[in-house]
């Protein structure tokens, strides 16, 4: 009983880093409607820069988000302004643009096959780091160090994004455009802005996630695709633009990945987490914390 | 030049013209209808006065500036409000917040200033006052188009576009928000009025148009398109 209790708890640690990472998914999703395939590449670019940035400067990965962070909210806020913006421009009148997701999806191709030549495809680990392999003992309970930070991360971004986006004027403009472009639009709102916005935002919160991951998780160039298919169906699950469902699914998937294969192989584990994806889509398809048109 | 300039315009969906070569204008402190019918393209021509969609050919200027080529965000800067067929109101946002986005241009931004327009508005419409922590999506279809209403005056209109607010409302609602257009007419708005509802919209107008398979079939002050023969038997059935 007590394994499944440390199973459980270290399931939820890890899920909520996996909702981390959706986050910005379902922010940009949210806002601009279009699924953004490049998102796993955003996460992966992130932990480069992650990784680099420990490196090199030597310090503490959790002081280094104030230098990842502020690097891809201006990288998501370019990519969408001088790649994707032309592109929603050209379909102005198309309500959900298909063209934008194939855009999204070379972005992805490019990112990731970019970074293949430059940083080679080997796998990096970082060197002298405070968090690595650590683990907490309390009573019998061992808990990994590093997730407990990823943890606290995870909950205190989305309650910062959820805050900016309830209390300030720019998130209000964020929400009254995701929920009606053409509306926020006839007050004043510029939508390219606030796409670039959301996009840069989106970015900086994979950011976070990945100076969360990269204490405990190897740096290569498709470690964005790992990531890719869970954030989906995290947010799915949660509710496409819903930004606690994120942090909410993304503790469920943790802790079936974690419970699940004590009882069974660990391929029905994952197969579970599919079951419950298709069930979401067919039963809820607003996910199971959404709104229908969340925010 | 006038407050308000149309002149000549075209406007297509792909290939299919609605506006033929139109022209109207408006001087401050006039309250001017458009009078049509469904699908005449009283909605067409708001939208790209506004900006939302773009003429093929003609000219739009406000204030003396040209606005046909803006994007809707700098027309609203230029103080030309558009309030939207069918309210278009951010339904999961609450009734302040909605207001609050109304107050988004430059004009109209900052605490004190906004402070100060919601209070004129809670003035005209206290009802929104009472709802101001309701979804908005909550309300009942008045109270929706006063939500819409007081959003475009948040955005301290010098001109605004009023797009059938009447519309789908109860006699006795559709009665009241005539009565708030008069008011923020009389506070010194200039207000382009768009209605099916001839009677009331022309009683309370200076002036009117009428719109017919977009074209101006007729205009004039509006006590003389009152007594129209023509807007009698086609519009007021008499
Ligand atoms: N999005 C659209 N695409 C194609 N045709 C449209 C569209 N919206 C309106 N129309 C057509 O344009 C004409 C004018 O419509 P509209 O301006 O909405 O009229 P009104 O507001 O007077 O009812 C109608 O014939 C209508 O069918
Ligand atoms: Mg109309």
């Amino acid at each position: 009983m007590l394994y499944i209790l440390e199973d459980a708890i270290n399931g939820i640690l890890m899920g909520s880093i996996y909702g981390l990472a959706a986050l910005g998914l379902t922010l940009i999703f949210g806002v601009l409607k279009v699924i953004n395939f490049a998102h796993g590449s955003l996460l992966m670019v992130s932990m480069y820069v992650a990784y680099w940035t420990i490196t090199l400067s030597g310090l503490h990965p959790y002081v280094a988000l104030v230098i990842v962070v502020p690097i891809m909210f201006v990288f998501g806020y370019f990519l969408q302004d001088i790649v994707i913006k032309p592109i929603f421009k050209a379909e102005k009148n198309v309500r959900e643009p298909i063209t934008v997701i194939i855009v999204t999806t070379g972005v992805w191709y490019i990112l990731d096959n970019l970074t293949l030549l430059i940083f080679g495809p080997q796998y990096r680990t970082l060197q002298d780091n405070p968090l690595r392999g650590k683990m907490l003992e309390i009573g019998e309970f061992m808990l990994s160090v590093p997730k407990l930070w990823g943890f606290g991360a995870a909950v205190l971004t989305t309650l910062a994004v959820y805050l900016f986006l309830q209390k300030t004027d720019t998130g209000r403009a964020i929400r009254a455009t995701s929920l009606d472009r053409e509306a926020a639009s006839l007050m004043g709102i510029n939508a390219y802005k606030i796409y670039n916005l959301a996009f840069g935002i989106g970015t900086a919160t994979a950011g976070v996630a990945a100076v969360t991951l990269v204490p405990f998780n190897n740096v290569f160039p498709t470690v964005g695709v790992l990531f890719d298919i869970k954030c989906f169906i995290i947010v799915v699950l949660g509710g496409l633009g819903s930004i606690g469902g994120a942090l909410l699914g993304g503790i469920i998937i943790g802790l079936i990945e974690s419970i699940a294969p004590q009882f069974m192989a660990a391929t029905w584990a994952e197969a579970i987490v599919y079951g419950l994806f298709l069930l979401v889509l067919f039963v809820k398809p607003a996910g199971l914390f959404g709104v229908k048109n969340d925010w | 030049m006038s407050f308000l300039d149309v002149r000549n315009i075209d406007v297509s969906y792909g290939d299919v013209q609605v506006i033929f070569d139109l022209s109207l204008k408006i001087e401050e402190g006039e309250v001017v209808s458009i009078i049509g019918g469904n699908g005449s393209g009283k909605s067409t021509l708001l939208r790209t006065i506004s900006g939302l969609m773009q003429a093929e050919s003609g000219e739009i200027s406000f204030i003396g500036k040209p606005i046909h080529k803006m994007p809707p965000e700098d027309i609203v800067e230029a103080g030309l409000i558009h309030v939207p067929e069918g309210r278009r109101l951010f339904s999961l946002m609450t009734v302040l917040d909605n207001l609050i986005i109304g107050a988004h241009n430059s004009r109209a931004r900052g605490k004190a200033k906004v402070a100060e327009t919601l209070a004129k508005v809670y003035e005209l419409l206290p009802r929104l006052q009472e709802r101001q922590n309701q979804m908005a999506l909550t309300l009942s279809g008045g109270e929706q188009q006063m939500v819409a209403i007081g959003r475009g005056l948040m955005a301290q209109p010098k001109l605004l576009m009023l797009d059938e607010p009447s519309l789908g409302l109860a006699p006795i609602l559709i009665k009241s928000i005539f009565e708030t257009v008069r008011k923020i007419a009389n506070q010194g708005t200039t207000v382009l009025l768009v209605e099916q509802d001839v009677k009331h919209s022309l009683s309370l107008s200076d002036r009117g148009y009428v719109l017919e398979h977009g074209r101006i079939a007729l205009e004039g002050p509006a006590s003389q398109l009152l007594n129209d023969p023509h807007i009698k038997t086609a519009y007021l059935g008499i």
